[in-house]
């Protein structure tokens, strides 16, 4: 826990990388925003291998040569910070925003600023820029310019390095040890609660450091979500989505059985959880648009008059998966983003069964190569009944 | 929560906060679990999606206002959570101004603002858009604590004692696993398995937090749980966090597995419930940290409040008091704290503990009493 995940020679060639990105946006500087919250320490683990557990942090990156800063507020954790990070510059405070502010206002001139990092469902990094942030910069800088760069960066980490793609597979192996541990604990009778803490424990042991798991049982419960106290049931459809990370890579596998007695319907409902999972494997290759794949699993699954893939006229079977639970490439109807070798992502298929209000949903973690994808889960043949 | 404590909770909040600050609107936001206090006593949401907002107008409905990725967040928000009307919405600045406009606000809002520090820009531009003309008030977490006192309600003081309970019987967890082949992490999952066992709050990710320090020489400071084995003569520094119903408890111990760490261990205890005893109704937190730091002093012991020595704890995370020098919060009765003491150590390289006590009219109760005897395995 107190390593640097990638050797200092990584963490270089991001920073490279990541100034040649933000060279045609005229910052001074940029504000690298880090929250544990929402797994929004991505940017910041991407840049300096801090994890930022207890209390928001932010990195004032300065373009080229020019002296990064690190500003941490856990005084518990600092020593720890300092041995992880790749940045040498780190500063302890007990407020942020004057910190931020002070160090802005104290260096060379700076009229425009970008902000990064800290991105989660909907709401860019300008979006997420803490209000008291914003004021003591503006109180320090008043003709500050604030600009949003969150986007080229993001865009920059969708390409996974060799030793990130080692993270990915890392990960998914715990994946695959939960997913062992789902179907040893998920019977008739037994609680949400407890599945989701039996699976939790059994990747916890195997090497993850953050867990994310949302479940849906139907036909009560149409959508993924946290765990409750409610107990499967004979009917029910189970998806689980398992996500563990490592390193701070996550990987995720989405994984599915019926509860109750073999059934007709549950080997026609098995099969084309599969083969939606099979056909988007396969078109999965570098120059396709997302929503071409997308659309060669709404064909198959349109054949059925039982399922669907629309909700709202979107179609979804995935979504880049790494440093951030959900990151692009988005893999959806409207997407036009090309896959190219070395994205990583979780692909899963969302069929919703309106007639039981309930879903199917199988997943593997993949890696697009340079003729096709590779599977770093261990894909599910079929969905068993228990 | 049922609607009856809903509706006394928001009575409540505007006995005690509207009327006297001449509010029309409270807002109380959040957008991390550990920092949900206001929202949480008010709507029990667990911020469970990127950001929560709860509204309370002078009179009339209460929203509640979240992120709304897709509607899995709907679904899940009216499972968690109780208000009369629920917003899935990245712009919450009109259905404020519709909420004032219910209640009859007939001229330029007075707006109260828990958590505003760090709402996210975007939320705070729609307001300010939303309410030309408003007037802000901040409200900080003391003066939401003083002026609500939520652990003076039995429901929440419930929840708070079964929230210790849980803490101890998973740090007793880790006593029961210790063994030279474990490793922190390996501990760590175990004592976070007996809580989730126990009862304590779930989301979709793991939020009973250990920090840990393990092996023949324990650091002073706690981290995240490592993977090596303890190995024989060692032991393990830990803390547990979790919350039940929202209401947030520690619990620290310090488990060994070499006899030659016993006297040292019991030393510590003994200073530690000194320490505990420190905390009295009417003392500042800097007042407890100088007295607490003269206990370790005349005991001869080292590495006093390097750190401070703790802080308050309840819906939030961390709350006021603050513990540590130069601290002006005081302490009172009907609030919760957590107690940590890290002392210097010949035989182990530091002693870590931590209690979650209930402050009452003459002293402190342990919460996390039980079971609390630090011993050599």
């Amino acid at each position: 826990m107190n390593v640097r995940p990638f050797p200092d020679t990584e963490y270089a060639a991001r920073k490279s990388a990541v100034d040649a990105a933000f060279a045609g946006q005229g910052v001074d500087a940029v504000i690298v925003l880090g929250a544990y919250n929402w797994y929004r320490d991505h940017a910041i683990r991407y840049l300096t291998g801090y994890d930022s557990p207890h209390a928001a942090t932010v990195l004032v990156l300065a373009p080229g040569d020019g002296a990064s800063c690190l500003i941490v507020q856990d005084p518990e954790d600092f020593e720890r910070a300092r041995a992880v990070s790749w940045i040498s510059d780190l500063r302890l405070t007990d407020d942020l925003p004057q910190c931020v502010g002070d160090l802005l206002a104290g260096g060379r001139p700076v009229r425009r600023v970008g902000v990064a990092g800290g991105e989660c469902m909907g709401f860019s990094a300008l979006d997420v820029l803490p209000a008291a942030l914003e004021a003591a910069l503006h109180a320090r800088l008043p003709e500050l310019e604030l600009i949003d760069v969150g986007g080229a960066l993001l865009e920059l980490r969708m390409i996974r390095s060799a030793a990130e793609i080692e993270k990915a597979r890392a990960a998914s192996r715990v994946a695959d040890i939960g997913a062992v541990a789902f179907f040893a604990a998920a019977r008739s009778g037994v609680s949400e609660r407890d599945v989701w803490s039996e699976v939790t424990y059994a990747m916890e042991i195997a090497g993850a450091q953050d867990v994310h798991i949302s479940m849906c049982r139907g036909p009560d419960s149409f959508w993924p979500h946290p765990p409750s106290d409610a107990v499967l049931r004979d009917g029910d459809i189970v998806s689980i989505e398992l996500s563990p990370r490592v390193e701070g890579y996550f990987s995720q596998a989405n994984r599915m059985c019926f509860v109750g007695h073999p059934a007709r319907e549950w080997t026609e409902l098995s099969q084309m959880a599969v083969e939606a999972l099979e056909i988007a494997a396969a078109h999965m290759r570098p120059g396709v648009a997302a929503r071409e794949v997308v659309a060669q699993v709404n064909d198959y699954v349109a054949r059925s008059p039982l399922a669907t893939m629309d909700i709202g006229g979107v179609h979804r079977i995935g979504h880049g998966c790494g440093l951030a639970l959900d990151e692009g490439p988005f893999l959806s109807s409207s997407s036009e983003t090309e896959l190219r070798a070395n994205m990583t992502m979780a692909l899963h298929p969302i069929i919703y069964l309106p007639y039981r209000h309930s879903l199917l949903m199988l997943g593997d973690y993949i890696r697009i190569t340079e003729t096709g994808c590779e599977r770093l889960s261990a894909p599910q043949s079929s969905v068993p009944v228990v | 929560m049922d609607q009856r404590t809903f509706q006394a909770r928001v009575a409540h909040t505007r006995d005690r906060l509207l009327r006297p600050l001449d509010l029309d609107m409270l807002l109380c936001y959040a957008d991390d679990i550990s920092a949900a206090g206001a929202v949480r006593y008010l709507t029990d949401f667990d911020v469970y999606a990127m950001y929560a907002l709860a509204i309370v107008p002078r009179r009339g409905d209460v929203a509640l206002a979240f992120g709304l990725h897709h509607s899995a967040y709907l679904v899940r928000v009216k499972q968690s959570a109780t208000a009369d009307y629920l917003s899935g919405t990245y712009a919450p600045g009109a259905l404020c101004r519709q909420l004032l406009q219910d209640a009859g606000t007939d001229r330029a809002p007075r707006v109260g603002i828990v958590g505003g520090a760090n709402m996210f820009r975007r939320i705070a531009g729609d307001l300010h858009k939303a309410l030309d003309g408003a007037t802000y008030v901040e409200i900080d977490q003391e003066a939401w604590h003083k002026a609500i006192a939520p652990l003076g309600e039995p429901l929440v003081r419930d929840a708070l004692d079964r929230s210790a309970a849980i803490a101890r019987d998973a740090v007793a967890a880790v006593a029961d696993d210790l063994a030279p082949t474990r490793s922190a992490a390996d501990l760590a999952a175990i004592a976070a398995l007996t809580a989730r066992r126990r009862g304590a709050d779930l989301m979709n990710r793991e939020i009973v937090e250990i920090r840990a320090s393990a092996g023949p020489v324990l650091a002073d400071r706690l981290g995240p749980p490592g993977r090596n084995p303890i190995g024989a003569g060692g032991g393990i520094a830990v803390e547990i966090a979790l919350r039940y119903r929202g209401l947030r408890a520690y619990c620290g111990r310090t488990f060994g597995l070499d006899e030659a760490w016993s006297t040292d261990l019991d030393r510590a205890a003994a200073l530690h419930q000194r320490v505990i005893a420190l905390a009295k109704p009417g003392r500042t937190g800097g007042e407890f940290a100088r007295d607490a730091a003269r206990l370790y002093a005349e005991a001869g012991a080292t590495g006093a409040g390097d750190f401070g020595f703790g802080h308050g704890v309840g819906f939030q995370d961390r709350e006021p008091p603050v513990l540590r020098a130069g601290s002006e919060d005081e302490l009172q009765p009907g609030t919760a704290l957590v107690i940590r003491s890290r002392i210097g150590s010949a035989a182990c390289g530091a002693v870590f503990l931590a209690d979650t006590v209930m402050m009452g009219e003459h002293g402190p109760t342990v919460l996390t009493a039980a079971q609390s005897t630090i011993a050599s395995q």
